[in-house]
């Protein structure tokens, strides 16, 4: 019983001896800086390989400009046999879902490593994308 | 004086409640054990060691970390047979090995690579310190139950034996709230703390709780 007493207080000193001095010497070179860093975790979605993001300039969607358009679009490209029929505008009431999306669970998330909502982040415009609009 | 009928409905109310406190322990200590042993695989593509990448690299932490939950695994499966007191009754040898076993992982396995980690620990300086404090405590209350049942004090054998079975249970209760408090959208990082100081003292209290209710009711046998 002495024994294991003994042991496990020389090995308790030991490592309480070892844990401060390794600590001190990791923090000295630096190498406790980036842990515990979540950026690795939560790489954004939209970072893959091969799809180009490209800058929008909110000059280009401005209203004006759209309006522009619409108005030579009306006078250069009209039918003339054609009438324009106006539809009756229906009000839409925007009703905002606040349900919080409950997370799932699974028996594996039963560890103390980080539990983190993967949410869907939406996918980057495209070149092909935005031709199509 | 109660009548037998009296008698029968304490006794079912006190199993019911004995089933609904152990049934939950049991389950989720046997979770604890199932989804450790994939860590045996030494890959290195789970949650836990890819936020500590870092620590990996260094030898001493990575033997620290197998050594840990090997031991983890053990003490948490023998200190389940620890509490039962027919076990005891009828087969004796089963709690004396099993307690040998917890004794052994917990003051020359667990204890020591759980402080040396400690310093490693994600959080703020208190979270570190806590672990600290809590492998301290969990090496001091199970040697202090070492040699009360050696000076052959059951009841301060038993008390200090709560004290350490409560250490050793935060490793479940901690997943527990952590989970809870993620279903209510917590942040990680402080879900981690709360759930952490939660788990710590929370059991804390409640093996303080059990150990006075014991002590109370021994008590009374002598006024009886």
């Amino acid at each position: 019983m002495k024994v294991i007493i003994y042991a496990g207080i020389g090995l308790f000193s030991t490592a309480s001896i070892f844990g401060v001095a390794d600590y001190y010497h990791s923090e000295n070179k630096g190498e406790l800086k980036n842990l515990y860093t979540e950026s690795s975790n939560l790489k954004p979605q939209n970072s893959i390989a091969g799809i180009k993001e490209k800058e929008i300039n909110l000059e280009d969607y401005s209203r004006a400009k759209i309006e522009e358009s619409m108005e030579n679009i009306n006078e250069e490209n009209s039918f003339p046999n054609t009438k324009l029929i106006e539809k009756p505008t229906v009000a839409v009431s925007k009703k905002k879902n606040y349900k919080r999306k409950i997370p799932k669970i699974k028996l594996s998330d039963f560890s103390r490593s980080a539990l983190i909502i993967k949410e869907k982040i939406p996918v980057a415009l495209t070149d092909s994308s935005i031709e199509k609009y | 004086m109660p009548n037998s009928r009296q008698l029968n409905l304490q006794q079912c109310i006190r199993y019911s409640l004995a089933i609904l406190f152990w049934v939950p322990i049991v389950f989720f200590s046997l979770l604890l054990v199932k989804n450790t042993l994939p860590y045996f695989s030494f890959k290195q593509d789970f949650g836990f060691i890819e936020e500590r990448a870092v620590l990996f690299l260094k030898p001493v932490y990575k033997y620290s970390f197998y050594t840990h939950i090997f031991a983890g695994m053990f003490c948490i499966l023998a200190a389940l047979t620890q509490f039962s007191t027919s076990l005891l009754k009828k087969r004796k040898a089963i709690h004396i090995w099993m307690g040998k076993v917890y004794v052994f992982v917990v003051i020359v396995l667990g204890a020591p690579t759980g402080l040396y980690m400690s310093f490693f620990a994600k959080g703020s300086f208190a979270e570190r310190l806590l672990f600290m404090f809590m492998a301290a405590y969990w090496l001091f209350t199970t040697i202090k139950g070492l040699q009360a049942i050696k000076l052959k004090n059951i009841l301060s054998h038993k008390n200090w034996m709560i004290r350490s079975y409560s250490m050793a249970m935060t490793a479940v209760s901690f997943r527990v709230y952590h989970i809870i408090f993620y279903y209510y959208g917590v942040g990680h990082l402080h879900n981690y703390e709360i759930s952490l100081w939660i788990s710590v003292l929370g059991n804390m209290l409640l093996a303080e709780y059990f150990i006075f209710r014991k002590c109370n009711n021994y008590l009374k046998t002598f006024t009886q």
